[in-house]
């Protein structure tokens, strides 16, 4: 299965962007003239369509100006400076595996992941003055990973995996004081499905396939994993399991823990794994819990072996609109209870909502005229405030009177709560356009704001408030910093669960009059990260720890739960090879030695 | 609210009904019902009102837009003005009124309640009833918590109340209550809102309309009950000239600034919202620190009218035995003391009408006026015929009368007199602190101060002292008093109360401390005091101001604070607890006194 297409080749830069999110050919792009915002490329849905509302949405809901326009800097390659080379390293891993390279744009590529500070330090060549990574490897079997770590441990080499590069919590990102070699593992030449089993519906798979290609890999052979994370395009099979991913449709496959058969990681002391592909275990402790959301501090993720489905018969979306988020809340809550879980269920709130609208393309003259009358029914008639109403979009999966079954009940649900059916299109355009709304963030920095979003999950009884809280206390930052533009800020419910919920926060602000941008950024990441958890809600609910949630860390698993996790850390990886410092942060061989004193 | 009337239900076996029933009527009682032309039309009566008794009312507009700003926002607001006077609601009610800003909820004392047509106005004003005291009444607590707490968290309007809890009489802050506060504070503690803002208001009068009652209340003769028939009868103040008031909006306090290292709301994410959680010790502690900090800024904020200072002017001649003074040394003594009360910062409120003596004098009346030359303190002012029917000495009234006009001055100058009263003669930096911690503890009740400031406002007030030339530091450790005119007058402060509580630990010693077993009630210890005072009648412009009811209670409690004593609230009985301590307190009271006497 070697020439397959694949999502970008082994030179990433060659299709992606340097210094933002996703292929060169795809960006939002304002023509001046006309005044209307257009989406680039052929790739996605929107693509090559104008849309007219969204500039205009810019201009009101976040005071955007045409005239402040904060374009991104060329990359100038020659300032990067020279690696820090082990030449006997670099020759023994080439004995093993082929592809190495110490070229600055690769170096460049493989040094940051997606976080609004890493594009921000990159668009304006400040990343110039970052660590990076001296060299990047890329392994292509297990094999290759197994002699590399062993070099790595031989040579005192650093090493930090990284398979898409889409991290939103800085893992990627080196340690300024690292003075060893640090090479960059880029996973994805290990893109094999060495076998789908169909009689155990599960397939092994290595950990370096993108996410857009397992799928339609699998897909023609009639299976998909069902793992949809926003991020699917770029993300990798070993990402999920190393940051505890989460998918769209969790509520029929599950999250990335639910769907994991067999682990493999390649540590410092060797590999680790089981010796059965079971589907449950009583071997004390799962070790399977340790390779899950290690974010790279213990070792590579080589192999996966994941839960598969027969792809479904059936897939339908739908939507519903609510006249106020509580509502919107109490529907969901509902539903839960009541142990009805479709496929995916979204709460987007008024501002996400209004956005979605702006986003319209608006061919013709009949899709406004009904939009209208859609208008006048809903403020006048059932006293929906558009300022106020949310919209819940549901997708329904599998068999198709299962489907229809769900369908109806749903929608009765919805009904108690005063829901109204806002028809099938809405809820799918809502699903089609995540892929490309990542792009915006890009285009919001090209008119000098600063975006990014954060995630948590919290228990039912605490949703509401956490949420009103969280925009709360942002819009008070944003004022108390200095910020003279209106900031954004959009939350969806993007899970529901048993006993709880995820929530998903947009937020954006103009940075023109900042001195500092980056230290408001963190401020108000770090504020939000403190009203999310006063509010009862986790430090990340699929996102990760990464380095910019690390200082919450204790107080979330306590003094002792950190403990333990560095004690695993110091037994598996003596010599802190794996010195990306996530989640636990820097924990090398002298505080090792600390503590044996 | 319904878990409590299950359980209540259970424990008094009484049906649920019932007290659901109870409960409602609770409700109806309680609940404001406020209706804006009614607001606008007493708004009319009130301007009417107040054209005609005060002379003008001056308002800071420093503040003014923030409060505008966070009522607009809908965002949790309380407002906390000082409670000196009835006219405390109306004017804040008016003044929001007039500068557009959404009027308050008010928490009022039930006694308004009963009042005919003015309980029912009030009510449609904006005010809410709560009785007096309510400890033990389960059902009651949780419907007031209920109540109030839906007010904060909704956020419509401002809730207004007072931290004192009830007018002071002493012209002086009270303690602050902090049960109201602690209620609403509750919703940020739970994470119910991401922030409350309290804006404290000052406001202070030349002169106020309850003076004569107040001035008999603390003589030990109770204030008649609120009434509709009483305020018609009391229509007679229309008539007087109560002088000016301040209005001053002090700076917006964010609780969450204040609370930040402080509480940690984390800890309560991990108990359901169904479940009532009692005040953690750390959100008890920074409940009284916010509470103090409050009615400092309240102090900070209260302006001074130079009638007040000419009553602590005539005290001290009175003090000496000197009834009457010549109307130039008078005038003298008054601009020197306004001069130094403003270096000590106070805020002055000195102008062409206020400046003038006749002016001064007519605000001090009937107590005091002029008389051929002199300034004259009445010896038997008109309206305290009466008393002596009741064994009281008619100097006392005028005594205590100028004693609360005193009192205004006594929060910006309180450490400076404290550290006057204690440095006699040279004694070391750490020596005067020492004794300047003793006498703050035992006037702890007295004045508001916050238990963990003693070296700071020790070394503030010292270093403002310095600065001022009034004491001086000698070879860098050693303290001295220069200013000795300076001196004398801090210490005139600070004396009448020093004086109270060394006759009332006396008579405490006297009569509780020789038998363990025996107890007093509240009432008759004080009686007793005040009898014990007035049989030194030989000396009563010395000890006249002693009777005064609100500080001998405040000894009492000062000596329970001191573990000397023990109160038992349900039965209303002192104990002694520890007789040898008493003495020993006793004792270095007396010597701290003995000085002057």
């Amino acid at each position: 299965m070697d020439d397959q297409e694949r999502a970008f080749p082994t030179k990433r830069q060659k299709s992606l962007k340097w210094n933002g999110w996703g292929y060169k050919d795809s960006q939002f792009l304002l023509n001046e003239q006309s005044g209307v915002i257009e989406f680039t490329g052929n790739r996605y849905p929107m693509s090559g369509s104008a849309l007219p509302y969204l500039f205009n949405w810019f201009q009101q809901e976040l005071e955007g100006n045409i005239d402040t326009q904060t374009p991104a800097q060329p990359l100038d390659i020659s300032k990067i400076p020279p690696p820090v080379s082990c030449e006997k390293f670099n020759e023994e891993v080439q004995q093993w595996c082929k592809f190495i390279s110490e070229d600055p744009e690769d170096r460049l590529m493989h040094g940051h992941g997606h976080l609004c500070e890493e594009i921000y330090l990159l668009r304006n060549n400040l990343y110039l003055d970052k660590r990076i990574p001296d060299v990047v490897i890329y392994p292509s079997s297990h094999g290759d990973v197994e002699q590399i770590v062993k070099l790595a441990n031989k040579y005192n080499v650093a090493l930090i995996p990284m398979g898409g590069g889409t991290s939103v919590s800085g893992a990627l990102i080196c340690p300024e004081n690292e003075t060893r070699t640090i090479a960059s593992l880029d996973m994805t030449e290990m893109n094999r499905i060495h076998w789908i089993d169909p009689e155990n519906l599960v397939a092994k798979i290595e950990a370096g396939i993108i996410g857009q290609d397992l799928e339609r890999r699998l897909q023609k052979e009639g299976f998909t994993t069902g793992h949809q994370p926003d991020s699917l395009e770029f993300s990798s099979l070993g990402g999920w399991v190393a940051t505890r991913a989460s998918g769209m449709k969790k509520n029929v496959y599950g999250n990335i823990e639910d769907l994991v058969i067999g682990l493999k990681m390649v540590t410092s002391m060797g590999t680790i794994e089981k010796s059965c592909q079971v589907p449950r275990i009583s071997s004390g402790p799962d070790i399977h819990e340790i390779i899950l959301g290690s974010e790279g501090i213990l070792g590579v993720i080589t192999e996966v072996t994941i839960k598969v489905k027969p792809i479904p018969e059936c897939t339908k979306y739908g939507s519903v609109l609510f006249a106020c988020i509580e509502d919107g809340i109490d529907f969901l809550q509902a539903i839960s209870r009541q142990g009805l879980y479709p496929a995916s269920v979204r709460l987007l709130d008024n501002d996400q909502l209004r956005f979605g609208l702006a986003l319209k393309s608006g061919k013709g003259l009949i899709e406004r005229f009904s939009n209208n009358i859609k208008k006048i029914y809903l403020s006048h008639l059932k006293g929906f405030d558009p300022l106020k109403m949310v919209l819940c979009t549901i997708v329904f999966e599998g068999a198709k009177e299962k489907v229809h079954m769900e369908e109806v009940t749903i929608m009765k649900v919805a009904s108690q709560f005063n829901g109204i059916s806002a028809g099938e299109e809405n809820g799918k355009t809502g699903y089609l356009l995540t892929f490309s709304i990542a792009y915006l963030r890009d285009f919001g920095f090209d008119f000098g704001y600063l975006s990014e979003s954060f995630e948590t999950s919290v228990p039912w009884d605490r949703v509401k408030d956490l949420i009103k809280n969280v925009k709360e206390n942002l819009t008070t930052v944003c004022a108390n910093l200095g910020i003279s533009r209106n900031p954004y800020c959009a939350a969806r419910v993007t899970q529901s669960y048993d006993s709880g919920a995820c929530c998903y926060f947009y937020f954006g602000f103009y940075y023109g009059d900042l001195s500092n941008p980056l230290e408001a950024y963190t401020a108000i990441e770090e504020s939000s990260r403190e009203e999310i958890l006063a509010n009862g809600g986790s430090i990340s609910h699929h996102h990760g720890v990464g380095k910019v949630r690390a200082k919450f860390l204790e107080e979330t698993i306590s003094p002792v739960g950190k403990h333990t996790l560095i004690a695993i850390k110091k037994g598996l990886d003596p010599q802190n090879i794996f010195a990306s410092g996530n989640i636990i942060g820097l924990v090398g061989p002298t505080s090792l030695l600390q503590s044996k004193l | 609210v319904v878990r409590v009337m299950s359980t209540l239900a259970q424990d008094t076996s009484a049906p649920l009904a019932q007290i659901r029933r109870e409960a409602a009527t609770l409700l109806e009682e309680m609940g404001h019902r406020f209706s804006g032309i009614v607001l606008n039309c007493v708004g009319a009566l009130v301007k009417k009102v107040f054209r005609r008794i005060v002379s003008e009312v001056t308002v800071h507009r420093d503040n003014m837009s923030a409060l505008k700003r966070l009522s607009d926002s809908k965002k949790p607001l309380l407002i906390v003005p000082s409670h000196r006077s009835y006219l405390d609601f109306i004017l804040v009610t008016w003044l929001l009124h007039s500068y557009n800003i959404t009027t308050p909820i008010i928490a009022a004392g039930q006694d308004f309640m009963s009042m005919k047509v003015v309980g029912s106005l009030l009510r449609r004003c904006g005010a809410f009833f709560i009785r007096r005291s309510f400890g033990k009444d389960k059902l009651y607590w949780a419907l007031f918590t209920e109540y109030t707490q839906s007010l904060v968290v909704r956020g419509e309007a401002p809730l207004e109340f007072f931290i004192e809890g009830t007018r002071s009489r002493t012209g002086k802050s009270l303690q602050p209550k902090l049960g109201m506060l602690t209620v609403c504070l509750e919703p940020y503690f739970d994470s119910r809102v991401s922030d409350i803002s309290i804006c404290p208001i000052t406001l202070s009068y030349e002169k106020t309309v309850e003076e004569h009652l107040h001035i008999l209340e603390l003589m030990g003769i109770p204030k008649p009950c609120e009434s509709t028939s009483g305020l018609i009868q009391a229509r007679h103040i229309l008539n007087n000239s109560y002088g000016a008031v301040d209005v001053r909006v002090g700076a917006p306090i964010s609780v969450k600034e204040m609370a930040r290292g402080k509480v940690d709301r984390k800890a309560r994410s991990l108990t359901p919202r169904s479940v009532s959680v009692p005040a953690t010790p750390s959100e008890r502690t920074f409940v009284r620190d916010l509470a103090h900090s409050i009615i400092t800024q309240q102090q900070s904020n209260s302006v001074v009218f130079p009638c007040a200072v000419l009553a602590a002017v005539l005290l001290q001649y009175v003090q000496d035995g000197q009834w009457s003074v010549p109307i130039r040394q008078v005038e003298r003594e008054v601009i020197w003391s306004c001069d130094l009360l403003i270096k000590l910062g106070c805020h002055l409120r000195w102008d062409t009408t206020r400046s003038r003596l006749d002016h001064m004098v007519g605000m001090l009346s009937p107590v005091v006026s002029i008389d051929s030359g002199m300034v004259v303190v009445d010896q038997s002012p008109p309206g305290s015929e009466f008393l002596r029917d009741r064994g009281i000495e008619a100097q006392c009234y005028s005594l205590i009368s100028l004693g609360r006009r005193r009192n205004e001055v006594m929060h910006m100058t309180i450490h400076a007199a404290m550290i006057a009263k204690v440095m006699y003669g040279t004694k070391s930096r750490d020596q005067v602190l020492t004794e300047y911690s003793a006498i703050r503890e035992m006037l702890g009740q007295e004045f508001v101060f916050m238990s963990h400031s003693v070296q700071s406002d020790f070394n503030q007030a010292v270093e403002l002292l310095c600065n001022l030339g009034i004491v001086t530091e000698v070879n860098g450790n050693v303290l001295k008093f220069k200013d000795l005119k300076a001196r004398k007058f801090l210490i005139c402060l600070v004396d009448p109360f020093l004086i109270t509580y060394l006759d009332s630990w006396n008579v405490c010693l006297s009569s509780l401390a020789r038998d363990p077993e025996n107890s007093e009630t509240l009432k008759n210890i004080c009686s007793r005091i005040q009898n014990h005072i007035h049989s030194r009648s030989e000396k009563l412009y010395k000890f006249g101001e002693s009777v005064n009811l609100n500080v001998i209670q405040n000894s009492i409690f000062s000596l329970a604070k001191l573990n000397v004593l023990h109160v038992d609230k349900s039965r209303k009985q002192i104990y002694c607890l520890n007789p040898d301590l008493l003495s020993d307190i006793l004792n270095s009271l007396t010597l701290i006194v003995r000085p002057l006497i």
